[in-house]
């Protein structure tokens, strides 16, 4: 994997794959590819499903390369994509937007934590926090995952999510005050 | 993420990456990576325009090319039939015309001309086409010669119709018709354009290739119409000769009508007068 410039902004190496240059998508590529697939990955119950989706958004992205425009931070438009994707996988799941938000619309996932190669890598509040994200509902761990993963705002976040920055902000709330709570009890 | 009403617990941040850095499998790189490259070199639309463009022009030079290089062969056809040496005779145009388009016309076309020669000798025989033909021949000889404004009181040969003539070679009975078949007009054109030749004077075609012996009056009238004056008086005096008196007659009371100032030479005189 060819080593990013760190001079060179991501939408400046968007903008060189939109105009042809290859190497530029495979800098950005490694910029972005692991908070991307761990935001997918801790995100969805199944690890398949998460790996699917993750090269879909890359290919979204491939496809979109000459309507390009750096409107927005590419982080931003790039974890669009996935959320996009994300809601989709939902809704296929049979899970109503409205309901994303609230507490039965939580899907456990599978955390690192109950696979035995993943589990001695993990202390006990390791393993605390990553089952306290997987009880979360979806939009309040969604919130929390672009926060940490992708290192995006709240009003970021908002755009990223189409919500409003106070929904956004109030659903990253939520999702750190309910970890906090796990890992105190834990 | 130094946002200044940052909610997230920095302690909490702290403990999250901490946990494994989970990154994708190899295969997914590669996969992805190598669909990035297929999009970039896969062909752009933008470059239909340009493409399309080039093949115009290709086409056009070509075409170009193609039309310059059969001009000279097109220009150089019509050159051929075309006499060099122009003579102010109001019987030329039409004799040489007659003579020049052969040249012109495809090998494929000359097989079909001599059909209009047909026609022309059916009106020749019969005893009522005969007197019409005569009496046609009659009418149209002075109008013939109001249109040439100069009568031929005296035989002036036509350079131009003589080598148009030593060009025609067929002399037999339909040469009139031969001279202008290969012509490839229609038949009722090819006969009007004939009958305007021999209304007008003696012309090329026929001094090349007279007319057979006149078997009736309409037949002698009509060859002694194209004759040259001397060549019309050796034909009257055949004719008494022949015992065709009464042909003769009528010949050279044509002759003497279409040519009133021509002196007869005494000799020439004593074979076609008729015997006493």
């Amino acid at each position: 994997m060819p080593p990013a410039d760190p001079q060179v902004s991501d939408e400046q190496l968007m903008l060189a794959y939109r105009g042809g240059d290859a190497q530029a998508f495979a800098s950005l590529y490694a910029r972005h590819k692991g908070g991307l697939f761990r935001f997918m990955v801790r995100s969805i119950k199944d690890r398949g499903a998460a790996e699917e989706l993750f090269q879909e958004v890359w290919m979204k992205l491939i496809d979109a390369r000459a309507r390009y425009e750096p409107q927005a931070k590419f982080s931003t438009f790039l974890y669009t994509i996935a959320h996009n994707r994300m809601i989709d996988h939902w809704r296929r799941r049979g899970l109503e937007l409205v309901s994303l938000d609230e507490e039965a619309a939580i899907e456990p996932l599978a955390p690192h934590a109950t696979q035995p190669e993943r589990r001695a890598e993990l202390n006990e509040t390791g393993r605390q926090l990553l089952a306290a994200l997987a009880s979360l509902p979806v939009l309040q761990r969604e919130a929390f995952l672009l926060h940490e993963e992708s290192g995006l705002t709240v009003p970021e976040i908002a755009a990223a999510t189409g919500t409003e920055p106070e929904t956004a902000k109030s659903r990253l709330r939520y999702a750190i005050a309910k970890l906090r709570e796990a890992l105190a009890d834990g | 993420m130094a946002e200044p009403d940052k909610p997230l617990d920095e302690a909490l941040g702290a403990l999250y990456r901490g946990l494994p850095r989970d990154e994708p499998p190899a295969a997914i790189d590669a996969a992805v990576l190598e669909a990035a490259r297929r999009s970039v070199e896969r062909p752009n639309r933008k470059w239909g325009a340009p493409v399309a463009l080039a093949a115009v022009l290709v086409l056009s030079v070509g075409v170009s090319l193609r039309v310059a290089q059969e001009k000279p062969d097109a220009q150089m056809q019509p050159a051929a039939p075309v006499p060099t040496t122009p003579a102010p005779s109001p019987v030329a145009p039409q004799a040489t015309d007659s003579i020049a388009k052969p040249a012109e016309a495809p090998p494929e076309v000359r097989p079909r001309k001599p059909q209009p020669a047909a026609p022309r000798q059916e009106v020749a025989r019969g005893p009522a086409r005969e007197e019409r033909a005569a009496q046609a021949n009659r009418a149209e000889a002075p109008a013939a010669q109001a249109s040439q404004a100069q009568p031929p009181s005296a035989f002036v040969p036509d350079p131009r119709a003589d080598s148009a003539a030593r060009a025609a070679t067929p002399a037999s009975p339909a040469a009139l018709g031969s001279a202008s078949a290969p012509a490839p007009a229609p038949a009722a054109a090819e006969r009007s354009m004939a009958r305007s030749a021999m209304r007008a004077a003696p012309s090329a075609a026929q001094d090349a290739a007279p007319p057979p012996l006149a078997k009736s009056t309409a037949e002698s009238s009509l060859a002694s119409a194209v004759q040259s004056p001397d060549a019309w008086l050796e034909r009257i005096a055949e004719m008494r000769m022949q015992g065709r008196h009464k042909e003769a007659d009528e010949s050279l009371a044509e002759f003497r009508r279409r040519y009133p100032a021509f002196v007869i030479p005494p000799e020439t005189l004593r074979k076609i007068e008729p015997p006493r």
